[in-house]
């Protein structure tokens, strides 16, 4: 059998043609490098831009440098201070990312799978979803105190609307075909919903995920502006509040960061566990080539 | 060989009707049909008729709307593993490998009482009777759309049900690879008597498989005959499309579908 994707692979990449030499010319090896760094060509010329406006304005308290952002960032992990404020910051959002996908997970399945549970969730979660969940830290601080609990329970309360309604709609969208013949190989209704449902689902979880995550650093950033001591949105804050613009900007990059950092790993699992879903089906090239 | 084996109706299908909304036309209605043990039988007809719907009726994931339908005298009120199901459209789960998706069944807690060995060999036993050596660790998406149906049929045979529904199963297919299927379900059928219950609109292939094939007509979806093949078994090695038994029945079959279709054209 032939190897479609080896062909699908060889359009974009040419190799050299027979008879010419094993190694290839300067000028395609300069091409191909360039083209390896393509995708971070705008994060330089912005970086660039951003050093040259700087220059150019040359008033730190409205437009730090980035060299010199760079340097108080460096500063600040120096001193521990953005050890601790990451520290804070991280174990609230993974708090409330945790809280908001043990509940909304399960919710969404069983919600996507039964009529009852959607029809007795539907409404509260259509009225609940468009509250700004920023309006319900000064309830959070009356209910669960200054400490750690109302930030986890506010990005909680923000994050399981991407991650319910993600997984409702993968669930609603699992093949019934597949449900069906399932069901004729004599399994339990939990095992339909863990070993069918929920894999089918996976792909569209993981999107939930995603959005969930990123959604859990913007509120948890206003929220510890809010009423923190502690955070990164506190130290942006306070950098603000101090003159200190570089901290300000110091405090977004990390966040953007660690942000980065939490989506790529979340998209890495998703192609680990959903692997089949991103493989393009081949098999109508198969067919043809098979016969 | 398989009709030696009829005995008793296994399944009984009395006045079965299926209206998918109320007030709305019947897509299935009055069907009457005995399918005996051992037997194949196919049911043909036009598109459209309710015979898919017929189909899964049996297999339980859709609810009649009136009569009773029984396997083995108790009314069928969901899905069972006595039931297997294979669709045209391949319903592997494509997160498994070949070898996964035709174990799923026997890794259901239901299967829980064999034994590790008593399934790997039955795994091991059903691949090779669907001819799959080598592609074991394959994933559905790598499999050509005959290799997909073989995976599905052993998937389905692994929790050895009474009987196996098949919805139109080589319709798919390209015509080499549906003649080859048709060869080797017609060795599985005969070396395992296995109760099948088909639907197709290919009149040739239903005559190809069957003990007896159930004409259905569309408007209303509904039974009305069927015709008993009294071709040979074992008819798998070898069987001559060009006997005139064989175009006798394809003509019979044609006028009895032909009819159908003109009176609702």
């Amino acid at each position: 059998m032939v190897d479609v994707t080896e062909i699908a692979n060889s359009e974009s990449a040419p190799g050299p043609a027979p008879g010419q030499a094993k190694r290839e010319p300067l000028s395609r090896r300069l091409v191909a490098i360039l083209q390896r760094f393509r995708k971070i060509y705008s994060v330089f010329l912005v970086l660039i831009s951003w050093e040259l406006a700087a220059i150019a304005i040359n008033d730190p308290l409205f437009l730090p440098a980035a060299s010199a952002v760079a340097a108080t960032l460096w500063t600040l992990a120096a001193n521990g201070l953005l050890v601790t404020d990451i520290q804070a910051s991280l174990s609230r959002v993974l708090g409330g990312f945790t809280v908001a996908m043990t509940l909304g997970v399960p919710l969404g399945i069983m919600m996507g799978r039964f009529r009852r549970w959607d029809d007795f969730w539907g409404m509260l979660i259509s009225f609940s979803n468009p509250i700004p969940k920023i309006g319900l830290v000064p309830l959070f601080l009356l209910w669960l105190g200054i400490g750690e609990a109302s930030k986890i329970a506010v990005v909680a309360a923000g994050a399981i609307f991407p991650v319910l309604i993600n997984t409702y709609n993968g669930v609603r969208g699992v093949n019934p075909i597949l449900i069906w013949r399932a069901q004729t190989l004599g399994p339990t209704q939990v095992e339909i919903l863990y070993k069918v449902v929920l894999r089918a689902a996976l792909p569209s979880i993981f999107v939930g995920a995603r959005i969930a995550m990123a959604l859990a650093w913007v509120i948890l950033i206003a929220a510890e502006m809010v009423a923190a001591r502690s955070g990164l949105g506190f130290r942006i804050l306070y950098g603000q509040q101090m003159f200190e613009t570089n901290v300000v900007f110091a405090g977004l990059l990390t966040i953007s960061l660690l942000g980065f950092a939490f989506d790529r790993l979340l998209q890495a699992m998703s192609h680990r566990f959903c692997g089949w879903y991103f493989r393009l089906d081949q098999g109508d090239v198969k067919d043809k080539m098979a016969n | 060989m398989s009709s030696a084996l009829h005995r008793a109706p296994i399944i009984v299908a009395t006045n079965v009707g299926k209206a998918f909304s109320r007030g709305s036309q019947l897509a299935v209605t009055g069907v009457n049909l005995e399918i005996q043990a051992g037997e194949f039988l196919c049911i043909v007809g036009p598109s459209g008729c309710g015979k898919t719907t017929f189909l899964l009726m049996v297999a339980g994931v859709v609810a009649l709307s009136y009569g009773r339908l029984a396997i083995e005298g108790a009314t069928i009120q969901g899905p069972s593993r006595d039931r297997g199901l294979v669709f045209q459209e391949s319903a592997l789960f494509p997160w498994l490998s070949v070898r996964e998706n035709i174990a799923f069944g026997l890794n259901l807690r239901s299967a829980r009482q064999r034994s590790r060995e008593e399934k790997e060999k039955l795994v091991a036993d059903l691949i090779r009777l669907v001819g799959l050596q080598g592609f074991e660790s394959h994933q559905p998406h790598e499999l050509s759309g005959g290799m997909k149906q073989r995976t599905a049929i052993a998937g389905s045979l692994a929790t050895e049900p009474k009987v196996l529904l098949m919805d139109e199963p080589f319709g798919a297919l390209d015509a080499q690879s549906r003649g080859i299927l048709q060869r080797e379900l017609l060795r599985i059928h005969e070396t395992s008597g296995r109760t099948t219950l088909f639907v197709t609109h290919d009149i040739r292939e239903a005559i190809l498989l069957s003990d007896r094939v159930a004409v259905m007509s569309a408007r209303p979806g509904t039974i009305k005959s069927t015709v008993d093949i009294d071709l040979p078994r074992p008819r798998w090695q070898s069987f001559h499309e060009q006997d005139p038994k064989f175009l006798a029945l394809e003509r019979q079959l044609s006028a009895l579908l032909d009819h159908d279709i003109r009176n609702n054209g």
